[in-house]
């Protein structure tokens, strides 16, 4: 019985010591048993026992659906006896079963000997998916704030072009309604990140297969938020220039141009800088929140 | 020797376990050596394919589990079919019945 007993703690051995797993560990471990007592009792010697319980066991790997592991954890190697992984993990030592028969929650995903929530690859794609969201979401916001601005110079301008003040209600109007969807679009671009306030709450680590992938990713991602990063601050540079261009150029002739068109061109391009320089923080950013999930609880990566 | 593939009885391994618990509820090892007989001998389910079985079933709402003591002290998770789980079962037969019809076909006979 104990060999049988430590076969099952091998294979597990590499597994995190989550609800579910446990579970399912418990279960397989009766079934076991039974068919143990079962096969002594029709006269089998321990040895051929034992040996039939092991050889129909199965394998993990059908197991890592079921628990909603990836099966990088589930595939070993058998060397003389001494199970080998793969690939390196946290070697956990599993504990004694869980008594109680939960339903299947949230909750099943917590590393029970360490108290962590355990992020799955899932899980980090529908975060970057969010947070990117988020971060463009905010972008718009921000760049309808700075472009309100634009409104009143124009009609400003407008109305000193055609000498009457008809719009300059209009222009301050424009202003307010850019406010408005400014403010309105970075009050929602929060509304993506809500489904994620456990990860400053709670304790979370994330998979080993997905901590490569995030670096895989990141790496993949860097190149184009440097570009994006560069195209909104060359934006915030360059706006200046439609503004002087046209104040050499039309200067007081033409004062719509100079004193209208111009210093709105100059807001516009601010914005439409800031909004490059806000989302190309999107993914690059979001990989670095994630990987610096993992970074103060996991001391042996 | 001819064995079972492993791709086709995996799509009946749940069609087997529903079969057993029609006629009564039952326990992890109880249901693998009904298995195990009622094919005779044919077919051994691996452990780790039963508890799997169990668990998407769970899941899915085809049956429920709940712990029932036995005259030792040790304590089982008994599994009982569900209503859903009763119609899946019949589905399933009726599959079967129109799989082994079409690939009846195209079985050469022993003459």
């Amino acid at each position: 019985m104990e060999t049988i007993r430590n076969y099952l703690e091998t294979m597990f051995a590499n597994l995190p010591a989550t609800r579910e797993v446990l579970r399912a560990k418990e279960e397989l471990w009766s079934m076991m048993e039974d068919k143990y007592q079962e096969l002594i009792q029709d006269g089998k010697c321990t040895n051929e026992a034992i040996g039939t319980v092991i050889a129909e066991f199965g394998n993990l790997d059908e197991l890592a659906d079921t628990l909603g592991l990836s099966s990088c954890y589930t595939t070993v190697s058998k060397v003389e006896g001494e199970v080998v992984s793969e690939k390196e993990f946290k070697k956990t030592k599993s504990k004694e079963s869980a008594k109680s028969f939960a339903a299947y929650t949230v909750n099943d995903n917590i590393d029970l000997n360490s108290n962590e929530r355990i992020i799955y690859r899932e899980d980090a794609e529908r975060f970057v998916m969010d947070y990117s969201k988020h971060r463009t979401m905010l972008g718009f916001g921000v760049m309808f704030c700075i472009v309100s601005v634009a409104g009143p110079i124009l009609f400003d301008a407008l109305n000193n072009l055609i000498g009457m003040d008809m719009f300059e209600g209009v222009g301050v109007g424009v202003m307010f309604l850019c406010v408005a969807i400014g403010v309105g679009l970075i009050i929602m671009s929060n509304s993506f990140m809500s489904d994620w306030k456990f990860l400053k709450e709670e304790n979370c680590k994330l998979d080993y297969e997905t901590k490569e992938n995030i670096m895989i990713e990141k790496d993949y991602y860097r190149p184009l938020s440097k570009i994006s990063l560069a195209i909104g601050v060359a934006c915030c540079i360059i706006s200046i220039v439609p503004m002087a261009i046209m104040d050499s150029m039309f200067g007081s002739f033409f004062p719509y141009m100079s004193e209208g068109v111009g210093p709105a061109s100059m807001f516009l391009l601010v914005g439409v800088g800031v909004l490059f320089i806000i989302t190309s923080n999107a993914k690059v950013g979001a990989y670095n929140k994630l990987g610096a999930v993992n970074s103060g609880s996991n001391k042996e990566n | 020797m001819v064995e079972i593939s492993s791709d086709v009885i995996r799509g009946y391994n749940d069609t087997m376990i529903l079969f057993i618990l029609m006629s009564e509820p039952s326990y992890g090892y109880e249901i693998s050596k009904k298995i195990r007989v009622l094919s005779n001998d044919k077919y051994i389910i691996k452990e780790t394919t039963l508890y799997s079985a169990f668990n998407r079933m769970l899941k899915n709402g085809y049956v429920e589990a709940y712990y029932q003591s036995a005259e030792n002290g040790k304590k089982r998770t008994y599994y009982r079919i569900t209503e859903l789980g009763k119609s899946y079962y019949k589905d399933k037969c009726e599959e079967w019945k129109l799989t082994k019809e079409v690939v009846e076909n195209f079985i050469g006979g022993d003459n």
